[in-house]
Protein backbone atom coordinates (compact mmCIF):
# COMPACT_ATOMS: atom_id res chain seq x y z
CA UNK A 1 0.00 0.00 0.00
CA UNK A 2 1.99 3.18 -1.08
CA UNK A 3 1.50 6.11 1.58
CA UNK A 4 -1.04 8.39 0.19
CA UNK A 5 -3.17 5.03 -0.12
CA UNK A 6 -2.91 4.42 3.54
CA UNK A 7 -3.56 8.52 4.28
CA UNK A 8 -6.45 7.96 2.58
CA UNK A 9 -7.05 4.70 4.27
CA UNK A 10 -6.78 6.48 7.15
CA UNK A 11 -8.64 9.49 7.02
CA UNK A 12 -12.01 7.02 6.37
CA UNK A 13 -11.63 5.48 9.08
CA UNK A 14 -11.54 7.89 11.42
CA UNK A 15 -13.69 9.99 9.72
CA UNK A 16 -17.11 8.00 10.97
CA UNK A 17 -16.52 8.40 14.33
CA UNK A 18 -15.95 12.07 13.75
CA UNK A 19 -18.83 12.72 11.78
CA UNK A 20 -20.71 10.46 14.98
CA UNK A 21 -19.55 12.75 17.26
CA UNK A 22 -20.20 16.23 15.56
CA UNK A 23 -23.36 15.11 13.57
CA UNK A 24 -23.67 15.65 9.67
CA UNK A 25 -24.88 19.65 10.47
CA UNK A 26 -21.88 20.69 11.77
CA UNK A 27 -18.98 17.61 10.18
CA UNK A 28 -16.20 19.45 8.75
CA UNK A 29 -12.59 19.05 7.02
CA UNK A 30 -11.08 20.72 10.12
CA UNK A 31 -12.27 18.14 12.37
CA UNK A 32 -11.69 15.02 10.46
CA UNK A 33 -7.72 16.31 9.80
CA UNK A 34 -7.71 16.74 13.52
CA UNK A 35 -8.92 13.01 14.25
CA UNK A 36 -6.65 11.56 11.58
CA UNK A 37 -3.36 13.42 13.17
CA UNK A 38 -2.58 15.23 9.79
CA UNK A 39 -3.14 18.67 7.65
CA UNK A 40 -6.66 19.88 6.82
CA UNK A 41 -4.48 20.61 3.34
CA UNK A 42 -4.03 16.75 3.63
CA UNK A 43 -7.76 15.54 3.61
CA UNK A 44 -8.06 18.41 1.00
CA UNK A 45 -5.55 16.26 -1.16
CA UNK A 46 -7.63 13.24 -0.84
CA UNK A 47 -11.11 14.53 -1.11
CA UNK A 48 -11.80 17.87 -2.97
CA UNK A 49 -14.72 18.27 -0.74
CA UNK A 50 -16.84 17.59 2.18
CA UNK A 51 -19.82 16.33 -0.04
CA UNK A 52 -16.98 14.04 -1.52
CA UNK A 53 -15.67 12.65 1.81
CA UNK A 54 -19.02 12.20 2.89
CA UNK A 55 -20.06 10.14 -0.19
CA UNK A 56 -16.51 7.89 0.27
CA UNK A 57 -16.99 6.74 3.72
CA UNK A 58 -21.23 5.98 2.93
CA UNK A 59 -19.71 4.19 0.32
CA UNK A 60 -17.66 1.94 2.22
CA UNK A 61 -20.56 2.09 5.49
CA UNK A 62 -22.30 0.09 2.21
CA UNK A 63 -19.52 -2.07 1.15
CA UNK A 64 -17.92 -2.98 4.40
CA UNK A 65 -20.47 -3.13 7.34
CA UNK A 66 -24.07 -3.19 5.23
CA UNK A 67 -23.55 -5.80 2.51
CA UNK A 68 -21.94 -8.09 4.36
CA UNK A 69 -24.79 -8.21 6.73
CA UNK A 70 -27.63 -8.61 4.17
CA UNK A 71 -25.50 -11.54 2.93
CA UNK A 72 -27.78 -13.95 4.60
CA UNK A 73 -31.43 -12.66 3.42
CA UNK A 74 -29.97 -12.10 -0.67
CA UNK A 75 -29.07 -15.65 -0.22
CA UNK A 76 -32.15 -16.90 0.10
CA UNK A 77 -34.94 -18.53 -2.63
CA UNK A 78 -35.54 -15.63 -4.81
CA UNK A 79 -39.79 -14.74 -3.74
CA UNK A 80 -41.53 -11.44 -3.49
CA UNK A 81 -41.47 -11.65 0.23
CA UNK A 82 -37.61 -12.07 0.25
CA UNK A 83 -37.66 -9.48 -1.63
CA UNK A 84 -39.02 -7.38 0.51
CA UNK A 85 -37.03 -8.77 3.70
CA UNK A 86 -33.99 -7.93 1.55
CA UNK A 87 -34.73 -4.44 1.32
CA UNK A 88 -36.10 -4.34 4.85
CA UNK A 89 -33.11 -5.75 6.05
CA UNK A 90 -30.98 -2.65 4.26
CA UNK A 91 -33.04 0.05 5.39
CA UNK A 92 -32.87 -1.30 9.30
CA UNK A 93 -28.90 -1.40 8.58
CA UNK A 94 -29.02 2.22 7.16
CA UNK A 95 -31.21 3.56 10.18
CA UNK A 96 -27.91 3.66 12.40
CA UNK A 97 -25.97 5.52 10.42
CA UNK A 98 -25.37 9.48 11.57
CA UNK A 99 -27.03 11.07 8.28
CA UNK A 100 -30.78 9.07 9.56
CA UNK A 101 -30.19 8.25 13.31
CA UNK A 102 -31.69 10.18 15.71
CA UNK A 103 -28.60 12.89 15.67
CA UNK A 104 -29.81 13.61 12.24
CA UNK A 105 -31.68 17.50 11.99
CA UNK A 106 -34.76 16.90 8.89
CA UNK A 107 -33.48 20.13 7.63
CA UNK A 108 -30.86 18.64 6.69
CA UNK A 109 -32.80 16.49 4.13
CA UNK A 110 -32.83 18.37 1.26
CA UNK A 111 -29.56 19.33 0.68
CA UNK A 112 -28.37 14.98 1.48
CA UNK A 113 -31.38 14.43 -1.35
CA UNK A 114 -29.38 16.03 -3.91
CA UNK A 115 -25.90 15.02 -2.82
CA UNK A 116 -26.70 11.08 -2.54
CA UNK A 117 -28.90 11.44 -6.23
CA UNK A 118 -26.19 13.79 -8.07
CA UNK A 119 -23.79 11.06 -6.71
CA UNK A 120 -22.24 8.69 -9.71
CA UNK A 121 -20.21 7.19 -7.32
CA UNK A 122 -22.81 6.67 -4.72
CA UNK A 123 -25.31 5.50 -7.76
CA UNK A 124 -22.76 2.55 -8.91
CA UNK A 125 -22.27 1.59 -5.44
CA UNK A 126 -25.82 0.96 -5.11
CA UNK A 127 -25.41 -0.86 -8.39
CA UNK A 128 -22.81 -2.97 -7.62
CA UNK A 129 -24.90 -4.16 -4.56
CA UNK A 130 -28.47 -4.66 -5.93
CA UNK A 131 -27.72 -5.69 -9.43
CA UNK A 132 -26.25 -8.93 -8.91
CA UNK A 133 -29.71 -9.25 -6.70
CA UNK A 134 -32.28 -8.44 -9.59
CA UNK A 135 -30.23 -10.64 -11.64
CA UNK A 136 -31.03 -13.43 -9.74
CA UNK A 137 -34.53 -12.44 -9.15
CA UNK A 138 -35.11 -11.97 -12.39
CA UNK A 139 -33.77 -15.51 -13.70
CA UNK A 140 -35.77 -17.09 -11.06
CA UNK A 141 -38.85 -15.50 -12.64
CA UNK A 142 -39.74 -13.22 -10.24
CA UNK A 143 -39.35 -10.07 -11.09
CA UNK A 144 -41.54 -8.19 -14.21
CA UNK A 145 -39.28 -8.89 -16.90
CA UNK A 146 -39.18 -5.59 -18.46
CA UNK A 147 -37.39 -3.84 -16.01
CA UNK A 148 -34.75 -0.88 -16.06
CA UNK A 149 -32.11 -2.35 -13.34
CA UNK A 150 -30.67 1.23 -13.31
CA UNK A 151 -33.74 2.67 -12.77
CA UNK A 152 -35.09 0.35 -10.40
CA UNK A 153 -32.30 0.71 -7.85
CA UNK A 154 -32.70 4.46 -8.20
CA UNK A 155 -36.33 4.39 -7.23
CA UNK A 156 -35.05 1.94 -4.74
CA UNK A 157 -32.59 4.16 -2.95
CA UNK A 158 -35.08 7.26 -3.41
CA UNK A 159 -37.87 5.50 -1.24
CA UNK A 160 -35.77 4.05 0.62
CA UNK A 161 -33.93 7.67 1.57
CA UNK A 162 -37.38 9.01 2.29
CA UNK A 163 -38.31 6.18 4.60
CA UNK A 164 -34.98 6.80 6.70
CA UNK A 165 -35.61 10.48 6.87
CA UNK A 166 -38.98 10.50 7.59
CA UNK A 167 -39.66 7.12 8.92
CA UNK A 168 -43.34 8.01 10.34
CA UNK A 169 -44.86 10.05 7.51
CA UNK A 170 -46.27 7.38 5.63
CA UNK A 171 -47.22 5.75 8.56
CA UNK A 172 -46.10 5.25 12.34
CA UNK A 173 -46.39 1.83 13.04
CA UNK A 174 -43.42 -0.73 11.70
CA UNK A 175 -45.94 -3.53 10.43
CA UNK A 176 -47.93 -0.90 8.76
CA UNK A 177 -45.02 0.05 6.85
CA UNK A 178 -43.69 -3.01 6.04
CA UNK A 179 -47.40 -3.63 4.58
CA UNK A 180 -46.84 -0.10 2.60
CA UNK A 181 -43.24 -1.42 1.14
CA UNK A 182 -44.77 -4.91 -0.03
CA UNK A 183 -48.37 -3.73 -1.57
CA UNK A 184 -46.83 -0.86 -3.36
CA UNK A 185 -42.78 -0.98 -4.00
CA UNK A 186 -41.88 -4.74 -4.05
CA UNK A 187 -45.22 -5.79 -5.63
CA UNK A 188 -44.73 -3.30 -8.21
CA UNK A 189 -41.70 -4.91 -9.18
CA UNK A 190 -42.67 -8.62 -8.82
CA UNK A 191 -44.09 -10.71 -11.76
CA UNK A 192 -47.22 -11.96 -9.39
CA UNK A 193 -48.04 -11.20 -6.04
CA UNK B 1 -84.86 30.49 19.83
CA UNK B 2 -84.48 28.71 16.56
CA UNK B 3 -84.00 31.42 14.28
CA UNK B 4 -81.99 33.19 16.53
CA UNK B 5 -79.80 29.72 16.22
CA UNK B 6 -79.21 29.70 12.48
CA UNK B 7 -78.27 33.53 12.41
CA UNK B 8 -75.42 32.76 15.23
CA UNK B 9 -74.48 29.25 12.98
CA UNK B 10 -74.53 31.82 9.74
CA UNK B 11 -71.94 34.33 11.79
CA UNK B 12 -69.70 31.83 12.64
CA UNK B 13 -69.74 30.03 9.00
CA UNK B 14 -69.12 33.64 7.57
CA UNK B 15 -66.16 34.29 10.60
CA UNK B 16 -64.38 31.08 9.61
CA UNK B 17 -64.46 31.65 5.94
CA UNK B 18 -63.03 35.30 6.81
CA UNK B 19 -59.90 33.89 8.44
CA UNK B 20 -59.61 31.70 6.18
CA UNK B 21 -59.47 34.49 3.31
CA UNK B 22 -57.64 36.44 5.44
CA UNK B 23 -54.62 33.86 6.55
CA UNK B 24 -54.44 32.64 2.69
CA UNK B 25 -53.63 35.80 1.51
CA UNK B 26 -51.06 36.84 4.33
CA UNK B 27 -49.44 32.88 4.14
CA UNK B 28 -47.17 33.65 0.94
CA UNK B 29 -46.02 36.62 2.46
CA UNK B 30 -45.66 35.94 5.73
CA UNK B 31 -44.40 32.09 5.16
CA UNK B 32 -45.91 29.23 7.75
CA UNK B 33 -42.94 29.83 9.71
CA UNK B 34 -43.31 33.37 10.70
CA UNK B 35 -47.28 33.62 10.53
CA UNK B 36 -48.65 34.15 13.88
CA UNK B 37 -52.14 33.54 14.89
CA UNK B 38 -52.08 37.32 16.04
CA UNK B 39 -51.58 38.37 12.39
CA UNK B 40 -54.56 36.42 10.91
CA UNK B 41 -56.64 38.37 14.11
CA UNK B 42 -55.15 41.74 12.96
CA UNK B 43 -55.64 40.86 8.93
CA UNK B 44 -59.54 39.72 9.81
CA UNK B 45 -60.05 42.29 11.92
CA UNK B 46 -61.41 40.35 15.27
CA UNK B 47 -59.41 39.21 18.39
CA UNK B 48 -57.19 36.28 19.01
CA UNK B 49 -59.45 34.66 21.26
CA UNK B 50 -62.61 34.37 18.45
CA UNK B 51 -59.43 33.21 15.70
CA UNK B 52 -58.70 29.99 18.71
CA UNK B 53 -62.20 29.79 18.61
CA UNK B 54 -62.57 28.14 15.08
CA UNK B 55 -58.58 26.83 15.00
CA UNK B 56 -57.14 25.22 17.73
CA UNK B 57 -53.64 25.85 16.30
CA UNK B 58 -51.79 27.32 13.49
CA UNK B 59 -51.13 24.45 11.97
CA UNK B 60 -55.32 23.58 12.41
CA UNK B 61 -55.86 26.92 10.12
CA UNK B 62 -53.10 26.54 7.26
CA UNK B 63 -54.16 22.22 6.87
CA UNK B 64 -57.72 23.55 6.93
CA UNK B 65 -56.48 26.28 4.08
CA UNK B 66 -54.85 23.45 2.32
CA UNK B 67 -57.44 21.04 2.26
CA UNK B 68 -59.65 23.92 0.88
CA UNK B 69 -57.40 25.11 -2.18
CA UNK B 70 -57.22 21.34 -3.05
CA UNK B 71 -60.82 20.88 -3.12
CA UNK B 72 -60.78 23.92 -5.48
CA UNK B 73 -58.57 23.14 -7.50
CA UNK B 74 -58.00 19.30 -7.82
CA UNK B 75 -61.18 18.52 -7.58
CA UNK B 76 -62.53 20.02 -10.89
CA UNK B 77 -59.70 18.77 -12.75
CA UNK B 78 -59.85 15.30 -11.56
CA UNK B 79 -63.89 14.99 -11.73
CA UNK B 80 -63.02 16.14 -15.64
CA UNK B 81 -60.30 13.58 -16.20
CA UNK B 82 -61.62 10.87 -14.77
CA UNK B 83 -64.84 11.74 -17.16
CA UNK B 84 -62.60 9.33 -19.62
CA UNK B 85 -62.80 5.60 -20.10
CA UNK B 86 -60.32 4.16 -17.12
CA UNK B 87 -57.22 3.15 -18.30
CA UNK B 88 -53.66 2.44 -16.88
CA UNK B 89 -52.28 4.93 -19.19
CA UNK B 90 -55.63 7.51 -17.95
CA UNK B 91 -54.14 6.93 -14.34
CA UNK B 92 -51.08 7.63 -15.11
CA UNK B 93 -51.88 11.30 -16.29
CA UNK B 94 -54.36 11.32 -13.68
CA UNK B 95 -51.33 11.49 -11.24
CA UNK B 96 -49.05 14.23 -13.15
CA UNK B 97 -52.16 16.55 -14.15
CA UNK B 98 -52.72 16.00 -10.25
CA UNK B 99 -48.81 16.70 -9.78
CA UNK B 100 -48.88 19.70 -11.66
CA UNK B 101 -51.49 21.04 -10.00
CA UNK B 102 -49.65 20.95 -6.67
CA UNK B 103 -46.72 22.66 -8.36
CA UNK B 104 -48.41 25.17 -8.62
CA UNK B 105 -50.13 25.89 -5.17
CA UNK B 106 -49.88 29.29 -4.01
CA UNK B 107 -48.38 27.72 -0.93
CA UNK B 108 -44.94 25.83 -2.80
CA UNK B 109 -42.83 28.43 -2.72
CA UNK B 110 -42.58 28.31 1.41
CA UNK B 111 -43.13 24.55 1.57
CA UNK B 112 -39.85 24.68 -0.55
CA UNK B 113 -38.04 26.47 1.65
CA UNK B 114 -36.07 23.37 3.36
CA UNK B 115 -36.33 24.37 7.09
CA UNK B 116 -40.19 23.73 6.48
CA UNK B 117 -40.55 21.28 4.16
CA UNK B 118 -39.60 18.55 7.07
CA UNK B 119 -42.48 20.44 9.51
CA UNK B 120 -44.90 20.21 5.90
CA UNK B 121 -44.32 16.61 5.66
CA UNK B 122 -45.86 16.10 9.22
CA UNK B 123 -48.39 18.48 9.22
CA UNK B 124 -49.75 17.21 5.92
CA UNK B 125 -49.88 13.86 7.29
CA UNK B 126 -50.61 14.52 10.75
CA UNK B 127 -53.69 16.20 10.69
CA UNK B 128 -56.46 14.11 9.01
CA UNK B 129 -58.40 17.45 7.04
CA UNK B 130 -55.97 16.83 4.12
CA UNK B 131 -56.04 13.38 3.67
CA UNK B 132 -59.79 13.56 3.91
CA UNK B 133 -59.84 16.26 1.10
CA UNK B 134 -57.89 13.93 -1.08
CA UNK B 135 -59.88 11.08 -0.13
CA UNK B 136 -63.24 13.04 -1.44
CA UNK B 137 -60.90 13.71 -4.91
CA UNK B 138 -59.08 10.43 -5.65
CA UNK B 139 -61.68 7.67 -3.93
CA UNK B 140 -64.29 8.09 -6.81
CA UNK B 141 -61.95 8.09 -9.50
CA UNK B 142 -60.30 4.88 -7.50
CA UNK B 143 -63.66 3.53 -7.51
CA UNK B 144 -64.64 3.40 -11.55
CA UNK B 145 -61.04 2.47 -12.01
CA UNK B 146 -61.45 -0.71 -9.45
CA UNK B 147 -64.43 -1.60 -11.72
CA UNK B 148 -63.03 -1.45 -14.80
CA UNK B 149 -60.46 -3.99 -13.80
CA UNK B 150 -57.64 -1.74 -14.25
CA UNK B 151 -56.51 -1.99 -10.17
CA UNK B 152 -55.40 -5.11 -8.30
CA UNK B 153 -58.65 -5.76 -6.60
CA UNK B 154 -57.35 -7.12 -2.62
CA UNK B 155 -56.29 -3.08 -2.18
CA UNK B 156 -57.30 -0.59 0.29
CA UNK B 157 -58.39 2.82 -1.81
CA UNK B 158 -57.71 4.72 0.91
CA UNK B 159 -54.02 3.01 1.34
CA UNK B 160 -53.43 4.01 -2.22
CA UNK B 161 -54.35 7.64 -1.73
CA UNK B 162 -51.81 7.82 1.19
CA UNK B 163 -49.42 6.45 -0.90
CA UNK B 164 -49.63 8.85 -4.06
CA UNK B 165 -50.13 11.80 -1.79
CA UNK B 166 -46.72 11.15 0.07
CA UNK B 167 -44.99 10.29 -3.33
CA UNK B 168 -46.65 13.73 -4.82
CA UNK B 169 -45.56 15.67 -1.64
CA UNK B 170 -41.77 14.37 -2.23
CA UNK B 171 -41.91 15.28 -5.69
CA UNK B 172 -43.42 18.72 -5.48
CA UNK B 173 -40.71 19.67 -2.24
CA UNK B 174 -37.72 17.99 -3.90
CA UNK B 175 -38.54 17.90 -7.39
CA UNK B 176 -35.05 17.19 -9.22
CA UNK B 177 -33.86 14.46 -7.29
CA UNK B 178 -35.78 11.55 -8.90
CA UNK B 179 -35.53 12.44 -12.23
CA UNK B 180 -34.37 15.33 -14.21
CA UNK B 181 -37.65 16.49 -16.52
CA UNK B 182 -41.13 15.00 -16.69
CA UNK B 183 -40.84 12.90 -19.39
CA UNK B 184 -38.37 10.88 -16.93
CA UNK B 185 -40.42 11.03 -14.08
CA UNK B 186 -43.38 9.64 -16.81
CA UNK B 187 -41.13 6.63 -16.63
CA UNK B 188 -40.92 6.46 -13.00
CA UNK B 189 -44.67 7.17 -12.51
CA UNK B 190 -45.93 4.39 -14.84
CA UNK B 191 -42.87 1.46 -14.36
CA UNK B 192 -42.75 2.31 -10.41
CA UNK B 193 -45.02 4.50 -8.24
CA UNK B 194 -48.03 3.03 -9.72
CA UNK B 195 -47.40 0.08 -11.24
CA UNK B 196 -47.75 -1.93 -7.77
CA UNK B 197 -51.28 -0.89 -7.49
CA UNK B 198 -52.23 -1.97 -11.47
CA UNK B 199 -53.80 -4.77 -12.51
CA UNK B 200 -50.78 -6.92 -14.43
Amino acid sequence: MSSSTATRERILEVAPEVLRRFTLAKFGMEDVARGAGIARQTVYKHFSSRDELLIAMYVREMLENQAPRMVPVVDRPPSPDNLLDVFMTELELARHYPWFDESSEQSMAPRLAEMIFRSETLMQTREAIWFPILERYEAAGVLRPDLDFAATVRWLTYQKFWLLFHPDVLCPDDEERRLYVRRFIIAGLVTTS
Amino acid sequence: MAKAQVTRGRSDVDTRARIMEAAAELLPRFTIAKLSMEDVARATGIARQTVYKHFRSKDELVAEIIAAELRAKHGPLMRDLARHKATKRRLVELFMAQLDVGRQFPLIDPVLDPQIAPRMAELIFGIPVILEALEEIWLPILGKYADAGVLRPDLDHRQIVRWITYQQFWLITHPEVLAKNDAELEVYVSHFMLSGILQA
